[in-house]
């Protein structure tokens, strides 16, 4: 096994590692700002998943044809470009999956912020634990 | 006791079985040399000009989400605007007594985030309008820009933005708007088909097999030809703004509850 492979599936593991932490974090956690950090956690180590997914051996570019400016787009010409095109570059399909699910994930984000704003308001806690106890009483 | 030692073994079983999936099928293998079809066909069709697919932009992750994958991305961009505006909703009328009160913070911070601000909007706007030639576009850009209000909020205090004229009102105005226009842009090509006697699609870009719609993909300019990728460029910059002002919003609502100034 070379090096590369090595710190390959060495990242890989890494990131499978943090989105199980993050997920033991929001099932064990009681406070509910830490639960939000763990589920932003949680996210972002798949979004970086999704990324090491779209990954060729031989890609050595992002899925954008070079050189492109507003005046000289500078757009390939013959089927001959859109071969090497097709040959250096990365998959596009999971960064696109990835500009979805960060705009749902902000919404998420912003909606339980302003829910929780409500709870220290109303309870003055955001401990679930605490709040449980309230209810109880 | 029982239950600590669940939440510790579940989460492990998970990850483990997900490194097996991700192995097994190939998805994180570091030898993998072929992309899928669905990425050749998105590749291959979309910067190349002569093929009936094409977006006539060299960005493919950009032509994917607003050309290929349009109406995915106009409900997302929706699902943004709900949870904004029902976030609003919950925090009417909201403020928490002993919060922190608003304080200017030093002039060197002050002075040195006035020229930060300027940078950050500079290059927010530039990876909005670019978003059809380099990496970036509309949402990219708008998320980067938030962080300028963010800035000023936590440097001025939560007044600042109002004092300059970015008030509630106005805020959600061009945020609904730049929804809309979206929505009217993915309109145009059905009520130009039910107009004329031609084939359109709805959300139609360019010209397609079976239509012969199309929104101009360049226009000439006294600087000469600029690119505009049809439809792409101008759903972009809508999308810049309703990002932009949706969560400026969302932040000056929550640095206000935060002050304890009731919204």
């Amino acid at each position: 096994m070379s090096l590369e492979t090595y710190i390959w599936y060495y990242m890989v593991a890494v990131i499978v590692l943090t989105i199980s932490y993050s997920l033991y974090g929001i099932v064990t956690r009681s406070h509910i700002v830490k639960k939000m950090i763990f589920i932003t956690i949680l996210s972002d180590a798949v979004y970086v998943l999704l990324v090491f997914m779209g990954y060729r051996i031989n890609a050595s570019m992002p899925p954008v044809y070079p050189g492109g400016t507003l005046l000289n787009p500078n757009l390939p010409g013959s089927p001959g470009d859109i071969e090497s095109f097709i040959s250096r570059s990365v998959d596009p399909v999971p960064q696109v999956l990835i500009v979805t699910g960060i705009v749902i994930g902000l919404a998420q984000l912003i909606f339980l912020s302003s829910i929780s704003l409500k709870i220290a308001k109303a309870t003055g806690t955001l401990n679930i634990k605490r709040l449980e106890v309230e209810e109880n009483e | 006791m029982r239950n600590n030692y669940a939440s510790i073994i579940i989460p492990v079983i998970l990850s483990i079985l997900v490194i097996v999936v991700l192995v097994y099928t190939g998805l994180a293998s570091y030898d993998a040399q072929i992309l899928t079809g669905l990425a050749q066909i998105y590749l291959g069709n979309v910067v190349y000009p002569g093929s009936p697919w094409t977006s006539i932009s060299t960005e493919v992750v950009t032509s994917v989400i607003w050309d290929q994958r349009g109406f995915d991305t106009y409900f997302e961009t929706s699902v943004l605007f709900l949870a904004i505006v029902s976030s609003m909703l919950v925090l009417e009328k909201t403020s928490i007594r002993g919060g922190t009160s608003a304080k200017e913070m030093t002039i060197i911070v002050r002075t040195v985030s006035m020229f930060i601000v300027l940078i950050i909007v500079v290059v927010s706007v530039s990876i909005a309008l670019h978003g059809h030639l380099t990496p970036g576009g509309g949402f990219q850009g708008g998320s980067i820009f938030v962080i300028a209000p963010l800035v000023m909020l936590l440097v001025f205090g939560s007044s600042v933005l109002e004092e300059k004229g970015f008030t509630n009102r106005k805020l959600l105005g061009v945020r609904s708007l730049a929804v809309s226009l979206i929505f009217l842009l993915g309109l145009v090509p059905v009520i130009y088909s039910l107009l004329g006697s031609v084939n359109a699609y709805l959300f139609q870009n360019l010209y397609k097999p079976g239509s012969l719609f199309s929104f101009p993909a360049a226009i000439q300019t006294p600087f000469g030809q600029v690119l505009l990728s049809g439809v792409l460029f101008w759903l972009n910059l809508f999308e810049f703004l309703a990002v932009s002002t949706g969560f400026t919003l969302a932040l000056m609502y929550l640095t206000k509850v935060f002050e304890g100034d009731a919204v």
